[in-house]
């Protein structure tokens, strides 16, 4: 429950049920949108992410990764 | 041995005053102009309606003097009684002088008046007060006058929509006065700084480190379709909110436990007013309800360091506030730079 704000960012962001391969295109999304994605990332694990890296992942699974290198655990 | 009588040595805020330049950017026109975004979009991804935009001749120490004339006209304080002006501004008219001095000039201040600028910007008005409680009740002086003002519409390259949908010129004049009053009427304080921030909200060229020169003066187009030269504002949005939602709330809970007062406590919360949506985030993860936070930005914009004060007046004009309510103020942003304090309503009202 704690990925709830996460999860379903993602599920809009990606267009359907986020699984570790599913594409992201953090570069092409709206800026709102990668505020929204950091302030779910916040909710959900208590970490924020830097936005470079954020930026470079092209996978939720990267994403994941990126989360738990700061500490959260996704 | 009689006792003196206590000393008017408690600073208090005792006016607010604010001047917005007279020509209106609002979102009909950015849409027109950007294209891509409608008026109904700006509005909605920003909070923002409308921004007041100084005119080519009008600069920072043009605001502040209106700003401050109109607090002399509220008849709150004389001008030949003004002790010290602390002047903040990241856009002033001069590298030198500082724009305080024309400023005590151009208000008829008195000469043996102190007066300097500080360069902080969305912090700037919360620094300002703790100066300004500084300068009252450990020199003894009397009134002292804090103008904040901000040009940044000078900075923004018209096709930078990042900037230039959030940004309006404003200047504030403030008021804080020697009281009688037997509680603390301003502060405590928490400050923050983190200068590894510092490129994330910046004009790059036009100071000694890169001087504006052709180079400089190349329009570049960003992944987001945005134009600027390094002679522009720059902000990365998406860092700069990061670092917000770590340190301002980081910041509360820091006054909080140095006011040693609950979050009930707090009658009125006024972040400053970057924009609608980074404020509604904070609120959510502070868990503040929704009366007791300040949005206050849809007719002004973010005028950086005038957000507090605008928000400050205007809550107090429309009953948001009433004497004796505890206000925290919290300013955050460039730099990065950040403070947060109290501010007590006075009896006598602001």
């Amino acid at each position: 429950m704690q990925e709830e704000s996460f999860v379903s960012k993602l599920r809009e962001l990606v267009g359907s049920e986020p699984a570790d391969e599913s594409a992201i295109h953090p570069k092409e999304w709206d800026s709102v949108d990668v505020l929204d994605l950091i302030a779910s990332i916040d909710e959900s694990f208590d970490v924020t992410v830097p936005v470079n890296e954020l930026n470079e992942c092209s996978t939720v699974g990267e994403l994941r990764a990126l989360i738990r290198s700061v500490g959260g655990a996704a | 041995m009689q006792r003196d009588p206590r000393p008017a040595r408690t600073a208090s805020v005792r006016a607010i005053t604010y001047y917005l330049p007279e020509q209106q950017l609002d979102n009909q026109r950015l849409a027109s102009e950007l294209g891509d975004w409608t008026a109904e979009k700006i509005l909605e991804k920003t909070g923002i309606a409308c921004r007041s935009i100084a005119a080519p001749d009008e600069c920072s120490s043009d605001l502040g003097v209106a700003a401050a004339e109109a607090l002399f006209e509220s008849g709150v304080c004389a001008r030949e009684e003004i002790d010290f002006l602390l002047f903040c501004t990241q856009s002033p008219d001069y590298f030198l002088p500082a724009t305080a001095c024309i400023v005590q000039d151009r208000l008829g201040l008195r000469t043996d008046c102190g007066a300097l600028d500080f360069n902080q910007g969305c912090s700037g008005f919360v620094y300002g007060l703790a100066l300004a409680k500084s300068l009252v009740e450990g020199l003894g002086l009397r009134n002292v006058l804090l103008i904040t003002a901000e040009t940044y519409s000078k900075f923004i390259h018209p096709r930078d929509r990042s900037v230039r949908t959030i940004f309006g010129d404003a200047a504030a004049a403030t008021l804080i006065q020697a009281s009688s009053a037997a509680e603390e009427m301003i502060g405590p304080f928490v400050f923050g700084t983190d200068g590894r921030g510092a490129a994330n909200l910046i004009v790059p060229a036009g100071g000694m480190r890169k001087p504006m020169s052709e180079e400089t003066s190349v329009v570049s187009i960003d992944e987001g379709g945005n134009e600027r030269s390094e002679n522009h504002l720059f902000m990365n949005g998406p860092e700069i909110f990061s670092f917000t939602l770590k340190a301002v709330p980081a910041a509360v809970n820091g006054l909080l436990a140095r006011a040693e007062i609950a979050p009930g406590d707090v009658d009125y919360f006024i972040l400053h007013q970057a924009n609608r949506f980074m404020l509604e985030k904070l609120r959510a993860k502070m868990k503040i309800d929704p009366e007791r936070f300040c949005v206050e930005l849809e007719s002004c914009g973010n005028t950086v360091s005038s957000t507090i004060p605008i928000a400050l007046a205007r809550s107090l004009a429309d009953g948001r506030l009433k004497s004796g309510d505890l206000v925290m103020g919290v300013g955050f942003g460039v730099g990065y730079s950040w403070a947060a304090g109290m501010i007590r309503v006075p009896q006598e009202g602001i």
